[in-house]
Parts: C-alpha cells; structure tokens; sequence
C-alpha cells in the first residue's frame, strides 16, 4: 500500500522525459549539420573531380577560350575556360554596376526617409521580389527583356545610332545586337535579382547605425541627407560594403536566370550586347549530357570546385567585415 | 533700452529665416531624396508591369482545367496537374528532410552552445552553406546522392532480377538536394524565433528545477512556433521554385501519369524521377519545338502565383503573430 | 501539440508511413515501363510515339526523355535504359564499351531518315549554298565570315548557331560539313557559334535574328524561317531539304535515325519496335517532319 505520508512520489513516466539523453545527444549532431554539410559538398565535388585534377592543363584552362570538350574522333579535347570565367565576371559586373547604386539609394529611402504604411509597403515589396524564383527571371530575360534590349539595339547599318553603337563598343555588327539574350540582358536580370538582398542586407546595416549617431548631426544642424552623406554611409560602411560582397556572391553563383538570358555563346564578348555564356549556365547545359566518369565530367566538376571556393571565398570576407562593424560601433565609449 | 518698446531702427531681420546657403541646401536634399525615391520606384514600377505583362498573356488559360489535368500533347496543350503533384511531394519530402534536422541544430546553436568559438564557426558554415550557388549543389547531389548513395541503396533494397526494382534518381535524391540547400534558412528562421523568447523563461524553468530539454520542449519551443512555421513556409518557397539541384538529381519532364483514379494522386513512387513546374517552366522555353507563347506564359504565371501565394503567407503569419504577442 | 498529446503525433505518422509504402506499391501497379533516353533531335518522335502507342496499349508506359545521343549510349551501357535514340550512328568503342559492362552485343535498328537543314531568316534574300561554302562558314580557320561574301548585296556578320557539343546533330554535321586539315584530321567547329540547347532553340533563334543561320533537323521547320537549297559544291544546283532526296542521298547533308538496344529485344520492348516499324510508327514519323522509311 503506497505510504500516503512519504513525500518521495514516483513521478508519472514521460515518454519525452525517457529520451532527454539521446534526445540531446541528437541535438549536438543535428548542431554540427552544418558544418558537416558543408564539408561534405567539398569532398565530394572534389572526389568527382580529382582524377582529373593532376591531368588537366591549368595553364589552358586559365589563358585559353578554346573549349572543345567533344573532339571529333581522332582530335584531342580542349578545356579552355577562359571566354566561361570571362562572361561569369563580365555579367556580374554590369549587374552590380546597376544593383549596388539601385540597392544603396532604396536601402537609404527605406530606412531613412520612407514612413509608417510606406515604409512597410516597400519591405513587403521587396521581400516578395527576393522569393521569385530564378527560372522565372531567367524566362523575363529570354521572353520580355530580351526582345526589348534587341530592339533598343538595332539599327540601319549607317544611321547615327548604329555608328554611336559601334564606336562605343555596344553592340559588334552595324546592324545592332544580333540576340536580344546577351550580356545586357544577363546583367540587368541579374541585378534585379541581387538588388532584394542587397536592399534587405544594407537596410541592416543602416538599422545598426545607434541612433546617437543621427540626433547628433541633428543637433550640429544637418539636414537628412546630409546626415546619410556624411554620418551613416561612414558609420555603416562595412556593412554596406558585405552587402555589396554577397550581392556578388549570388550574382556570381546565379544559374538558371543566365542560362536562358545570356544567349549560350562561348566566347570573349567585345561589346556590351555580344552573347556570352557564364561557367554556372556551361556546368548546368552540359551536364546533362556527359558520361560519368570521363574527362568532360570530371572538368565540370572543377569548374563547381572554382565556383565553391569564390563564393565561400566572398562569403567568409563578408562575415569577417560585418564581425568588425558589431566591434567598432557600439556608440560613444 | 526697454525690450518691449519697439525699437526705432526699424523692422528687425527674422533670425530664424532661411539663408541662401540653407535655402540651396534644402533643395539638394530634397532632389536627393526624390533620387532615392526614383530609385525605389524604378525597381518595382518595371517588375510590376513585367509581372502585370505575363499574368495577362497567360489569362487565356486560367481555368480550374488547367490545374486539374495533365500536360497533353508533349505540353502543348491541356493542364499543369503532373508537374504540381511533382512539385508538391518534392516540397513535403524536403521538408520532412530538412526540418528536424534545422530546427535541432538551431536548438543546439541557440541553447546549448551560447558564444564561444564553436557558435561562430557553426554561423560562418551556415552562412557559407547559404551562399553556395545552385549548381553546385545540383553536382553535390549528383556525386553524393546519386553517384554514392544509390547504388548503395539499390543493393540492400533492389532485386537484381527484376530491373523495374531498381531505384533511380528520383524523388528521394532530389528532397535530400533541395533539403541541403535549404538547411540555413530553417536554422536562421528558427534561431531568430528562439532567440525572440526572453530569457526570464527560460530562468523561471530552471528555478523551478526543469532541465535544459524540459525546457526547451515545454516553454521555448512552443513559443517559437510561429518563427519556425514562417521558416517552413520560406522552406517550401524555395523549394517550388528552384531548378538547377533537380536538373540532374531527378526531375524530368516526359513523363505520363494517370488522367484519373488513385494513381493521379500518387503518381511517383520515390525511386524514380518525377515532373517538377520549375523544370516543366525550363522544358517549354527551351526544348520543344512549335510551342504555343500562351503555354509558355501559363506556366510562368502558375510558378509565379505558387510562390507568391505562399510567400504572402509567410508575411502575412508574421504580422499576424507579431499582433498576438502576449511578452 | 506534440508535446502534449504524444499518441495522437505518432499515430499520425504512422499513417503517413503507410500512405507512403501504399502509394508506391500503387504506382508501380500501373504496369511495364520502356525506358528510352538518347537524342535530343528525336526526343519530340520518341514522346509521338510514345503517346500513340500509349493509346494502342494501355498497360505499357514509355518513358521518353533527351539529353544528347551521347547520354542514350551511356544510359545504355550503364543499364539506366532500354532503348537508346541515336541520330549518328554508334562509335566502335561505344559498342565495345556496352558489350564490355552487359555482356551483349548492340542491336541496331533503322526507323527513320532525317535531313539536316540549313536554316535562314526571311530577311535574307539567299536561297542556294554549297557544302564548301559552309565548310569555310562554319570550320575552326574558315574564312568567310560575312554575308556579302556568300550573297553579294546582302551585308553583315553571319550569325551562327549551332548545337551543343554532346548532341549527335552536333557531331554529324562536323563530320560532314567541318571538312578536314591538310593533315586529314576532322576540323573543328570555329569558336563564337552559340549553341542551343535543342533543336527547337536553334530555329527559333534563327527566326528572330536576321543575320542568323543555323542547322537543324528538317522536322523542326517553322513559318518564320527559310530553308537553303545546298549542292555539293558552288555552281551546282542546289537540292532542297525533301523525304524523297534525304532517302536515296542526292541531299548532301542526310542521316539515318537509329535505336538501338544492348542484346536482342523481347517481350514489351520487342513489341514497341515493331511497331515502331511498322505502319502506324511511321505515320507518326511523318508527322513530325522526319522522313519514313518507305
């Protein structure tokens, strides 16, 4: 009979209470998934690509546009990656050319200027910008932005257009642009898709800026945007500048958009309106095609290898630079 | 000198008026303002229309038939209903791969782990594994799931008889692919959620003589439900919409399920490759000859709804959920 | 909650298991499957014919996929396909590679003929071409490079578009067309062709871009462009893209289109080829633009 006075009472069994330990044993793991993602990436892009590390001729891969990876029988194939590094960079400059200013100043109006339902207004717009996927960017490209930057572009051979295009170098034909899918195109549609990130990021940066800040050039009489010119773009500076970093990162990293857009032409483009091809649009279109396991394959697989070490390359800088702005902004000591 | 006697040096200058130097500041911030303002609005203006341009050459189209049938005629004609299933058990099984795993590590990373170096190197991975492009996670896919973990699969599970038995890359692949990529989100939603709990909760339990998973299981984690639910839903955005890791891990695109009964539910099994709209959306602009502009733009327009429909969602449990705060 | 009420979580997965393991046992109920996978340039005849045949024999599904005439041979050397489309015929050492992995010999087999067109927009006012006139179009080191060299009044840069590398349509054109070095090895194609992902691409692209040219399969001919007569070589008269000339080989640029299988067809897959052969298959084959084999 149980001893109604004992305060020692066998406490009611919980299932979840039982498992606490391997519970939180699972949790150290799970903790570590990342880490353990990450690594695993590496090794097995570089377990697919190795073979073909120690037979490849770097020298051609970097100096050399000639990529021929299907010889005709009898010739030797020919990994030159350097017109794919060229239009990956090519594309990622105009598009941050025209994101970074785009981003900065909406960044500012956001969180600067922009009120109450307005203000609110635009971050929902800009969220909603930033989950549109980039099959769908990479079908305005091909199907509404393309034929728009052809038409723009053409011109009779003769006319003062077609002679300003040539002497500027926007497009190589006096006729105009060939492709309506070229750099251009590749570069707006990417920079409409780095600016959501770039805005959200910078918006951060400018949010961690203490308050202090701002009432103090209040009080020394500046008006709004001189305190933006003058107090907030220095004091933010290196948030805004790992804004901009991973902006790059995505626009270097972007697939599917640039495989529709930028036109599939595997060469060094000499006008702003020439078609290129980037090295993500190259491992996607080609890889579906390969044999597993033979030189074509294996190439691919480096050129992944190039592609994780940039971006995990801009992504650790950036970190680092926003790990130093947490440091050195915490308001007057 | 009596100060309210007017004085007879004549009206006084207004020293608080504007002076020239003032007057032409004033107008650059304002021009300067108007500039920031022009630059909001020529990023949304031109995607709006653009947005506007593809929804009204798809309306041909929308019609429940649309939804409800199957691609006809190599998808020149009929309805979307292949590639939203598809697309709909590739979403559940991701998540049903990624979320325990997310919500666990940012458990580990907000409870267990506060500071310290291993908190740090842990948020540089997640921060790392959110900036791999998604063609290299496609390669990862293919070289660790398909090329590894299959043939491994297929000799405990296959019969080596009966080929039909052999498990492809297919569903499975292509969830554990999408579920890598989309390991950050979870863990940084769910971190925030976490971190939105006060920590007087948390010290209350323990005075009380709970512990750490006690805690966590009755207080924290109830209260971050609503981060975490916003977190799945940024989850099954993400993984709707994206293309490149199914490319080559499992999705396809010719491919014929039943018109009706049972199986139009349950069209895929998860050894063998499925229709997904991102890739159908990818198939149509580029692969089949002769093909309509209006289907092109249906499908566009379908994806585009999808997303938007959930990400809405997603905000909208947000503002929600902030009004309801009870702390 | 879970937390609160643990029977009720569990019993629901449970469910959800079972749902799973049914739907598969469902799906794979729904009968034999043909796996085909190979040439892109055929992918849209092997889905034509995959749905006719779905409508004559319920109970067989044909999977159909692309990927280049290259992926069909390593989908059939890997065992990942039944039946590979091809649009150029097998290599030695692909044969060897598929006897060396199955153990059985290839089977070929010839279901339809194809002509490779060459393809131009409408703005341009040329009709004829020779073969030696594309070889120095299209070769690494060729030398024409503009329009008013191959049609005088006609100016500007000819744009070229192509296939990608893996496509059979990509390797059978540099066979015949690229020519060869003065040290009888093939040429390659010149750097700066753009190269579509498919056959449609390539007419497409042509039709929007008036200084465009582009090769492709005769089946996948639109409104918008316009096909070049070709002769063999310059002041010849040119031969149009046709079913009667592709067949007997008075077009220069003409292929067969094959399937093969590793080892001797049988039961479903048998079924469907002869089909194929037959009279309804090469309907099917005339509705797409191919050429049959009678």
């Amino acid at each position: 009979m149980p001893d109604s006075t004992s305060n020692l009472r066998r406490r009611k069994f919980n299932f979840f209470d039982a498992i606490e330990k391997p519970t939180e044993w699972l949790i150290r793991l799970c903790g570590w998934s990342s880490i353990i993602g990450l690594a695993a990436i590496f090794l097995f892009i570089f377990k697919e690509a190795a073979p073909m590390v120690p037979r490849l001729n770097w020298v051609e891969f970097f100096t050399s546009p000639r990529w021929i990876p299907n010889p005709a029988p009898g010739n030797e194939p020919s990994f030159g990656a350097l017109a794919l590094l060229v239009g990956t960079f090519t594309t990622t400059f105009i598009g941050l050319m025209i994101a970074v200013p785009v981003g900065l100043g909406a960044a500012v109006y956001i969180s600067e200027f922009a009120k109450g339902r307005v203000k609110e207004t635009l971050k929902v717009v800009i969220e909603l910008l930033a989950a549109i996927p980039s099959i769908v960017w990479g079908f305005i490209g091909l199907m509404v932005l393309g034929p728009i930057v052809k038409w723009v572009f053409t011109a009779e051979p003769g006319s003062a257009w077609s002679v300003v295009m040539v002497t500027l170098h926007l497009a190589t034909a006096d006729s105009g642009a060939s492709q309506g899918t070229n750099l251009l195109t590749g570069g707006i549609i990417l920079a409409l898709m780095s600016v959501p990130l770039i805005v959200s990021l910078s918006e951060d940066a400018l949010r961690a800026v203490p308050d202090t800040f701002r009432e103090a050039a209040l009080a020394l009489g500046a008006n709004p945007w001189d305190t933006v010119r003058r107090v907030l773009f220095p004091a933010a500076r290196n948030g805004l500048l790992a804004a901009c970093m991973l902006g790059m990162g995505r626009a270097i990293g972007e697939t599917m958009a640039v495989l529709l857009a930028t036109g599939h032409n595997n060469r060094i483009p000499l006008a702003l309106t020439d078609p290129v091809r980037t090295m993500t649009a190259t491992i996607a279109a080609e890889m579906g095609e390969t044999v597993h396991g033979d030189a074509h394959y294996r190439v691919l697989f480096i050129l992944g290898i190039v592609l994780f070490v940039i971006t995990c390359g801009i992504n650790v800088a950036s970190d680092l630079i926003i790990k130093g702005v947490r440091n050195s902004n915490k308001g007057p000591k | 000198m009596n100060p309210l006697q007017p004085s007879s040096a004549g009206p006084v200058a207004n020293p608080f008026a504007s002076t020239a130097f003032e007057r032409r500041k004033s107008r650059a911030a304002a021009r300067n303002q108007w500039l920031m303002f022009s630059f909001c609005a020529v990023l949304v203006i031109p995607l709006v229309l653009i947005l506007v341009d593809i929804f009204i050459k798809a309306s041909p189209l929308f019609s429940l038939d649309y939804i409800w049938q199957n691609p006809v005629n190599k998808g020149k004609g009929g309805g979307l209903w292949a590639p939203l299933i598809g697309t709909f058990y590739l979403v559940v099984g991701s998540l049903l791969c990624v979320a325990p795993v997310g919500i666990f590590a940012a458990i580990y990373l907000n409870e267990y782990a506060r500071g310290g170096w291993l908190n740090r190197t842990i948020s540089i991975a997640v921060t790392s594994l959110a900036g791999v492009p998604s063609i290299v996670h496609a390669l990862f896919g293919l070289g660790a799931f398909v090329l590894g973990m299959l043939p491994a699969v297929n000799r405990l599970f296959a019969n080596p008889n009966n080929p039909e038995s052999k498990w492809e890359a297919g569903l499975l692949t292509a969830s554990l692919t999408i579920a890598v990529m989309n390991l950050p989100v979870i863990i940084t939603s769910t971190r925030e959620a976490l971190g939105a709990v006060p920590h007087s909760f948390r010290e209350a339990c323990w005075n009380l003589g709970a512990t750490r998973w006690q805690t966590i299981r009755t207080i924290v984690l109830p209260n971050s439900l609503s981060g975490i639910l916003t977190g799945i839903i940024l989850v099954v955005s993400r993984a709707a919409g994206e293309t490149a890791p199914i490319l080559f891990t499992g999705a396809t695109y010719f491919k014929f399920i039943p018109d009706s009964g049972w199986g139009k539910l349950f069209p895929y099994s998860i050894g063998e490759p499925f229709v997904a709209m991102s890739m159908h959306l990818h198939v149509i602009c580029t692969q089949i000859s002769k093909m309509p502009d209006v289907m092109k733009y249906g499908s566009a327009a379908a994806l585009i709804a999808l997303i938007l429909l959930v990400n809405s969602s997603a905000i909208a449990l947000r503002v929600w959920l902030r009004g309801r705060k009870r702390w | 909650m879970y937390m609160k009420s643990p029977g009720k979580f569990s019993r629901s997965l449970l469910l959800g298991a079972i749902t799973l393991m049914a739907a598969r046992e469902v799906s794979t109920a729904f009968g034999a499957v043909i796996r085909v996978k190979g040439s892109d340039t055929m992918v849209q005849l092997a889905s034509g014919w995959a749905e006719a045949y779905h409508k004559v024999k319920p109970g067989v599904q044909v999977d159909a996929n692309g990927g280049g005439t290259g992926t069909g041979f390593a989908a059939l050397q890997n065992n990942t396909c039944d039946i590979c489309d091809a649009s150029r015929e097998i290599k030695k050492e692909e044969v060897e590679k598929v006897k060396q992995v199955t153990g059985k010999d290839v089977k070929e087999f010839v279901v339809a003929y194809d002509a490779l067109a060459v393809y131009t927009n409408p703005a341009n006012p040329i009709t004829t071409i020779s073969v030696e006139e594309l070889t120095e179009i299209w070769a690494e080191g060729g030398k024409i490079t503009s329009w008013d060299q191959v049609m005088p009044g006609m100016k500007g840069k000819i744009v070229l578009f192509g296939r990608q590398n893996n496509s059979g349509t990509y390797d059978y054109f540099r066979e015949h067309v690229a020519g060869k070095t003065p040290d009888k090895k093939q040429r390659e194609f010149r750097g700066g062709i753009s190269e579509m992902n498919g056959s449609a691409e390539v007419v497409e692209n042509v039709a929007k871009t008036p200084l465009g040219m582009g090769y492709s399969g005769m089946g996948y001919k639109i409104d918008k462009v316009h096909w070049l007569k070709i002769s063999p070589k310059k002041g010849e008269p040119g031969v149009e893209p046709a079913a009667d000339v592709a067949r007997n080989g008075k077009y220069p640029i003409s292929r067969k289109l094959y399937l093969y299988t590793a080892g001797e067809p049988t039961g479903e897959v048998k079924a469907y080829i002869d089909w194929i052969l037959a009279a309804d298959g090469q309907k099917v084959v005339e509705q797409e633009g191919f050429v049959p084999l009678k």
